[in-house]
């Protein structure tokens, strides 16, 4: 209870420094300016680290930690290094445009910069409404990982619920009162507190586990050639047994359209090495799969266009008093991001071959109680393992640490493992420490402020302003009230779906793919003088049509999706020999490369913004000349 | 809407110095490499060598790519940084007088 009690105090602390920062506030107190964008007087100290743990949600710790742990290191590079390269570029190219627009003509929000340069109404609700239902589902996960985190750092002391209404409530209240420059400041100190402690707890966990070398070394040791034998077919093979294509996806709709072959189960779980690795344990089996899918992660590339294009980010990009202020942000952005991932994907992937740990995320796992039922010897000798009673070395955990019932554990693990950065802690720190160290995961798990933030922004500035009302201070309480109401709708969807979805695919199916192929709209906006309203229009219909139809695929095709994560997808659509859309375990991934659904998606949205554009009228030359005041020879 | 200017208003800018022929290419290049480096599919299919004894080359090389990526936006913003943005903030020199 003594971690939970240190989260507690440091909720309190955050709240305080919320409330108060407002009242610190001289000039503009009150004013819509000031609550949405903190007077653009950010300095580059606070511009740099809010903008940065804003971004830094609880997906990037316990989403981060808990996908390596079932994917290995190659979450690293997949997610992390990438968004290193690619935000730091848009927050140059674009960021520092929608500050310099913002400063010149007063917008506060993505949607008022279209409305402004497109000369266009009601095209900018339309923008507004798409950018507001995706930005929903990451609120929400803010609110599932502070439910998680105190859950988890109490030890099951505080319930989920209880833990996700009270991150909910002290968010909720810092942001009513505090407005952007409570935001800030309290991002502020939660990515400074994530940087010095979560140091100082993979440090600790990494003595826990008794020595990373050794470790490591037995772990890369069990990286043998194995037999072809009980390894899955290859999807080419698989493709060539599966139904005529015209009919894959109705099939896949009703019944499991695995063949035989492809349904055979993994006889053997992973060896503990591959989270070592991305590609195939053993390369010389003409059947192996490699860990994570080339096309995947060359199209992940386009995940971190989200990021500017997430209202929050955006905003913050409005904040900063001078332009100067951009210049460490996107130097230091990307050793900010290896300085808090690095260390989560390293102890996640790490964790996955600790029993202890695996043993404690599978007795905690929804599918515990009917592993326990099916097998009350097995569940009890995993209950051991994971309270201490028995250790790894113990001749009576042998049966959990190899064959089937090792496979049977880590699976069960696996559907918890989003929960592995908490379980290191309370293993392997002592308990003040816990608390302290649970506090700092709660700061990046706490990151639904600035959203929260940004959706009440959107809502004065682009309905409420938009639609006539004039009154600053009614827009300010047209946005407290709003971020109350978004607030309880968000914990309400928190509780509902928390046992059906984990973090990351939520946040990746719906926001980060629908945010990264807008992208397009504002480069168009910002660099194309001949963009027009029409183009941005095609391209908002285009991707909120398609998210729409990859959810009813995806749900059409839960049957089609493979039992475990490592098997490999099955196709559900097909155009002669050539697979189009591949059925994954929690995904629907595109061709036989698997490249993540978001490239047709921003593919599509660039030609949409192009032909929309170029087969209608462009504003007028007075506002392309208010926007575009230097002769450019380039994109005219 | 919002804060609007007189779009007739001519507003004389000071010109930007003009940037030297190589930069874009370099930069352009520059990101490109760091891309390549990013996709280093050559590294999928072993932890070794391990780093330290401990870091597999799947992690330490993506570790490396993001200093990298930090030393490539030092020198966009040494080289290219978009100076005309705040030019176009300041306001026109009539209103000093």
């Amino acid at each position: 209870m003594v971690p939970a009690i240190i989260v507690f105090l440091y909720l309190a602390v955050v709240l305080y420094v919320g409330i108060f920062a407002f009242r610190k506030s001289k000039k503009g107190a009150g004013s819509a300016e000031e609550f949405f964008v903190a007077n653009r007087s950010l300095g580059t100290f606070v511009f740099l680290l809010s903008l940065f743990g804003s971004n830094m949600t609880s997906f990037a710790i316990l989403g981060s930690s808990g996908l390596a742990f079932r994917n290995g290191i190659g979450v690293f590079g997949l997610m992390a290094s990438i968004s290193g390269i690619v935000i730091p570029l848009s927050i140059f190219f674009v960021g520092t445009r929608i500050w310099a627009h913002g400063k010149k003509f007063g917008h506060m929000t993505q949607v008022q910069l279209f409305r402004d340069r497109w000369e266009m109404g009601h095209i900018g609700t339309v923008i507004f409404a798409l950018q507001a239902l995706m930005l929903i589902p990451y609120i929400i996960i803010g609110v599932m990982g502070g439910g998680e985190t105190l859950n988890g750092v109490s030890g099951g002391t505080v319930p989920y619920w209880l833990g996700g209404g009270v991150v909910a409530l002290v968010v909720m209240s810092y942001v009513f009162f505090g407005g952007m420059r409570g935001t800030a400041w309290v991002n502020t100190l939660q990515t400074l507190m994530f940087l010095v402690f979560g140091t100082i707890a993979f440090i600790i966990i990494a003595r826990g586990i008794g020595g990373l070398g050794v470790t490591v070394q037995s772990m890369a040791d069990t990286l043998k050639p194995q037999p072809a034998a009980t390894m899955q077919p290859s999807m080419t093979e698989r493709f060539a047994a599966s139904a005529p294509a015209s009919t894959a996806l109705s099939a896949a709709a009703t019944s499991p359209p695995r063949s035989a072959i492809a349904a055979a189960p993994r006889t053997v779980p992973p060896p503990d090495g591959a989270v070592l690795i991305r590609g195939k344990t053993n390369p010389a089996d003409p059947h192996a799969q490699d860990r994570i899918a080339k096309g995947y992660w060359a199209s992940y590339a386009l995940i971190p266009l989200s990021s500017i294009m997430f209202p929050h980010i955006a905003i913050f990009c409005l904040t900063a008093k001078k332009l100067s202020s951009f210049r460490k942000t996107v130097i230091l952005y990307p050793l900010c991001i290896l300085a808090i991932w690095f260390p989560a994907v390293f102890l996640g992937a790490v964790a996955s071959s600790q029993p202890a740990v695996i043993a404690n995320l599978a007795i905690e796992s929804q599918g515990f109680p009917a592993f326990q039922t099916a097998n009350p010897p097995a569940a009890a000798l995993m209950q051991k393992l994971a309270h201490g009673e028995i250790t790894a070395k113990d001749a009576a955990a042998k049966p959990l640490l190899a064959g089937p019932l090792k496979g049977e554990m880590k699976k069960l693990a696996n559907s918890n493992s989003d929960g592995v950065m908490l379980d290191m802690l309370r293993l392997f720190a002592p308990g003040v420490l816990a608390g302290i160290l649970g506090a700092a995961i709660m700061a990046c798990v706490m990151a639904s402020d600035s959203q929260i933030l940004a959706l009440s922004t959107m809502w004065a500035e682009d309905v409420y302003r938009f639609h006539g009302g004039t009154s600053e201070a009614k827009q300010v309480w047209s946005a407290r009230a709003f971020v109350v109401i978004i607030t309880i709708i968000a914990y309400i969807i928190a509780l509902a779906v928390h046992q059906y979805s984990n973090i990351f695919e939520l946040a990746i199916q719906y926001a980060f793919s629908g945010y990264a192929s807008m992208a397009p709209i504002m480069l168009a906006a910002l660099f194309w003088k001949r963009s027009t309203k029409w183009g941005a229009l095609a391209a908002t219909l285009w991707i909120a049509f398609s998210l729409l139809g990859i959810t009813i695929i995806q749900a059409y095709t839960v049957s089609a999706a493979p039992v475990v994560a490592t098997q490999p997808p099955n196709i559900i659509f097909s155009l002669g020999n050539l697979p189009i859309l591949l059925r994954e375990y929690n995904r629907v991934s595109f061709t036989e490369f698997r490249f993540l659904i978001v490239l047709p998606m921003f593919i599509g949205s660039c030609l949409c913004v192009y032909l929309g554009s170029i087969l209608t009228q462009p504003p007028s030359l007075a506002t392309i000349h208010r926007y575009f005041p230097r002769k450019s020879p380039l994109l005219h | 809407m919002l804060t609007q200017e007189d779009p007739s208003a001519s507003r004389p800018t000071r010109p930007t110095a003009p940037r030297a022929a190589w930069v874009a290419p370099f930069l352009l290049l520059l990101l490109v490499l760091v891309l390549v480096l990013r996709h280093d599919f050559w590294n999928w299919d072993t932890p070794y060598p391990l780093l330290f004894g401990f870091l597999p080359i799947g992690l330490w090389w993506q570790a490396l790519v993001s200093i990298l990526a930090s030393i490539m936006m030092a020198l966009f913003v040494r080289l290219a940084w978009p100076h005309h943005l705040e030019e176009e903030l300041q306001p026109p020199p009539d209103q000093h007088k």
